[in-house]
């Protein structure tokens, strides 16, 4: 229905098909198998965010600054305009989740963009300011942008953040460049093809089950993300979301494609009830036209 | 948004120096808006309002945006009702209700361009296409519709001045911007709600659901026929403009029609997506819910079947002001307070509500002039205190 409905729009609106890239919500997954992506193991992680300052260098992103006892810190708590990724620690809770008796209670956990398979910034934005590209990343382009922020409520993930006190703000995440892969030096990160490192982590999994969930988030959710996860605590602890394997914009792609259907209807409608008014002429009683 | 509150004819020199005042005061909350939005444009966003990563849509979005264009419902529903479904007696309240739907998204659009991060931009939809994109539909529609409000506006001036060649075309091919006009309006008005059902994670569950194009969509027809009467009172009783009360109150009985259905479908779609038990909580959004559906919905809507409240002028009136209030609550409920739960908390900060206050005042300023100077209400209903009145008189003549 999806393709259908963009051809009909177009055809609708009377224009030639411009270069749109395609949201692509209902492809499958499978598209994206030799695409780019990164394996964040949270296990492995040290939390010595040597990837966030490795993402600073490679964005240029200032330092999000702290201060403790007086002193000041590069501190990032939260992905913000300056924290495009960002190491979060989350105590897992009184017991051990039940899939994994042996696995300890808490983890970090690196936060970035997800770059979704079907990414509903990619299926909010106007202007295709935002876009997946086949290799993988979900990359926005500041110059098509017009600050409408829908792509930020839109993400279920909260990823995108604004640059609120800029006077050409821009919309700011991780474009999935892989410069944290090579800052990190515990091997907490990997990155290669999307269907390798579902199989990769899965290997990991069957290999330690007492060390993992048996989980990998980001295989499904949302229809897949090229951001993948391994952990020992239930990532809904840090609030990220639990996600059916739908896309995220799945309501609002048959609404659309139902406008145009909606618009020439309701307008051969109105049309015809209007000609309907008219009686024979010379009765005083006809419709006169166009009294607005 | 209402015909002009502050009207400011000098018809007797008693009234004269009350009615400059208030406009005084307008004007000044227009200038002072304007001061806020340079600062605005200065500092950006952030430093005007109280917006975060967490809440990137606050007041000028839920009120100026939302709620201009839901109040600006009645042009096309008074146009579809005379001109489509031949119902020629409500004929004098056409013009008003355009006038006031040129306003209203005039004003969205200016609520919009405080709002856009780049607003020097805006045009990019016209040429960068994402059709698969809610918002991107809306850019259209707002496009769209105010150039298509601007031409079914168009007659009122070429009359004014007299321009009959003109007219006579544009009577010729109205008929076709109308019906544009409704089919825009029906897509844009459920656009506004399309928007919000990509916030199923964020969204409160009394107010997210896929219906929420055909709710909105819904409210605006009932918002639109109580504006009309909202307003055709209020200029009787400032202008002295003599609405037959007959004509009034059986428009009105469209209200209690569409309200009922409207009832019925949020308790269906509460009862089938299995949340009919919030209605029981003690939550916030729980009682801001039931204030919009009883101040909105089923007061209004359970007193207008009385005739003794259709046809009675002030009855009449609270009724059409509780439909109002209950439009702009539900607009604000799914783009402000149902989203606060999941964010860190948003209030909009003096800067947004001055700056919505002053593009609303500039609005009723402008609808004031229009009123004193252009033919909007039939002549035969204006009485001699009323503006413009030489106009509409030749107006009846032709």
């Amino acid at each position: 229905m999806h393709p259908l409905s963009r051809r009909e729009l177009l055809a609708v609106v009377g224009a030639a098909a411009l270069p749109v890239p395609a949201a692509r919500a209902q492809l499958p997954a499978s598209v994206y198998d030799e695409a780019y992506a990164i394996l964040y193991d949270a296990t492995r992680c040290i939390g010595c965010r040597a990837c966030a300052r490795r993402c600073r260098r490679v964005k240029a992103t200032l330092p999000d600054v702290g201060e403790i006892d007086g002193i000041r810190f590069d501190q990032p708590r939260d992905l913000s305009h300056r924290n495009l990724t960002v190491i979060q620690l989350c105590d897992g809770g009184p017991a051990p989740p039940p899939s994994a008796p042996g696995a300890r209670r808490w983890s970090f956990l690196k936060r970035n963009c997800m770059h979704c398979n079907a990414p509903a910034c990619v299926s909010a934005c106007p202007v295709a300011a935002l876009r997946k590209t086949d290799r993988g990343p979900v990359v926005y382009y500041e110059e098509r942008c017009i600050g409408c922020r829908y792509c930020m409520l839109a993400c279920p993930y909260n990823v995108p953040r604004y640059e609120w006190l800029d006077r050409a703000p821009r919309v700011r995440k991780c474009d999935l460049n892989g410069g944290c892969v090579q800052a990190c030096p515990v091997g907490a990160l990997v990155d290669g093809t999307r269907k390798g490192l579902i199989a990769e982590a899965h290997r990991r999994i069957e290999r330690e089950p007492r060390r993992y969930l048996d989980h990998v988030y980001g295989e499904f959710e949302g229809g897949g993300t090229s951001y993948l996860i391994l952990s020992a605590i239930p990532l809904e602890r840090f609030g990220l979301p639990r996600l059916p394997p739908t896309a995220p914009g799945s309501y609002a792609e048959p609404i659309l494609g139902a406008v145009p259907g909606w618009v020439a209807g309701l307008a051969l409608f109105l049309g015809a009830l209007h000609r309907l008014q008219k009686r024979p002429s010379g009765v005083e009683g006809a419709v006169r036209e166009g009294e607005p | 948004m209402s015909v002009g509150a502050i009207q400011g004819l000098p018809s007797t020199e008693r009234r004269r120096p009350r009615v400059s005042n208030v406009r005084l005061a307008m004007s000044g909350l227009v200038v002072i808006a304007f001061g806020l939005a340079g600062y605005r444009f200065w500092g950006g966003l952030g430093a005007a309002t109280n917006l975060t990563d967490s809440m990137p849509w606050g007041l000028w979005i839920g009120f100026d945006m939302l709620c201009g264009i839901a109040l600006a419902a009645g042009g096309f529903v008074l146009a579809g009702a005379v001109h489509i479904f031949g119902l020629r007696r409500y004929e004098p309240f056409v013009r008003p209700a355009i006038v006031t739907a040129l306003l209203g998204y005039l004003l969205a659009i200016i609520g919009l361009l405080m709002d856009l991060g780049r607003p020097w931009a805006i045009w990019h939809p016209l040429i960068m296409w994402q059709p698969h994109s809610v918002m991107f539909e809306v850019a259209w529609c707002v496009m769209l519709y105010t150039t298509v409000l601007f031409l079914e506006f168009l007659p009122i001036v070429f009359e004014r001045f007299g321009l009959t060649g003109a007219l006579r075309v544009m009577r010729r091919v109205m008929i076709v911007f109308i019906v544009a006009g409704i089919v825009l309006s029906t897509v844009h008005q459920s656009s506004l709600g399309s928007l919000f059902v990509m916030m199923e994670h964020r969204l409160h569950p009394l107010w997210f659901t896929p219906l929420l194009p055909l709710l909105f969509l819904m409210s605006s027809l009932a918002v639109g026929v109580a504006m009309v009467i909202f307003e055709a009172i209020l200029s009787g009783m400032i202008f002295g403009h003599r609405f037959p009360m007959r004509l009034l109150g059986d428009l009105a009985r469209a209200l209690p029609l569409i309200l009922s259905l409207y009832v019925g479908l949020r308790l269906m779609d509460l009862n089938g997506r299995g949340e009919l038990h919030r209605l029981l909580d003690n939550s916030l959004e729980t009682w801001a819910f039931i204030l919009e559906m009883v101040v909105g919905v089923l007061l209004p809507g359970v007193l207008l079947l009385s005739p003794e409240v259709r046809y009675n002028r002030l009855r009449l009136f609270g009724c059409s002001i509780m439909v109002i209030v209950g439009v702009v609550m539900n607009r604000l409920n799914v783009s402000l307070l149902g989203l606060l739960a999941s964010s860190s908390g948003y209030l909009p900060r003096w800067i947004e509500i001055l700056v919505s206050g002053g593009v609303v005042a500039g609005g009723l300023l402008v609808l004031s002039v229009m009123n004193h100077h252009l033919p909007i209400v039939p002549a035969a209903l204006a009485d001699s205190r009323g503006a413009g009145s030489a106009h509409m008189k030749a107006e009846a003549q032709s």
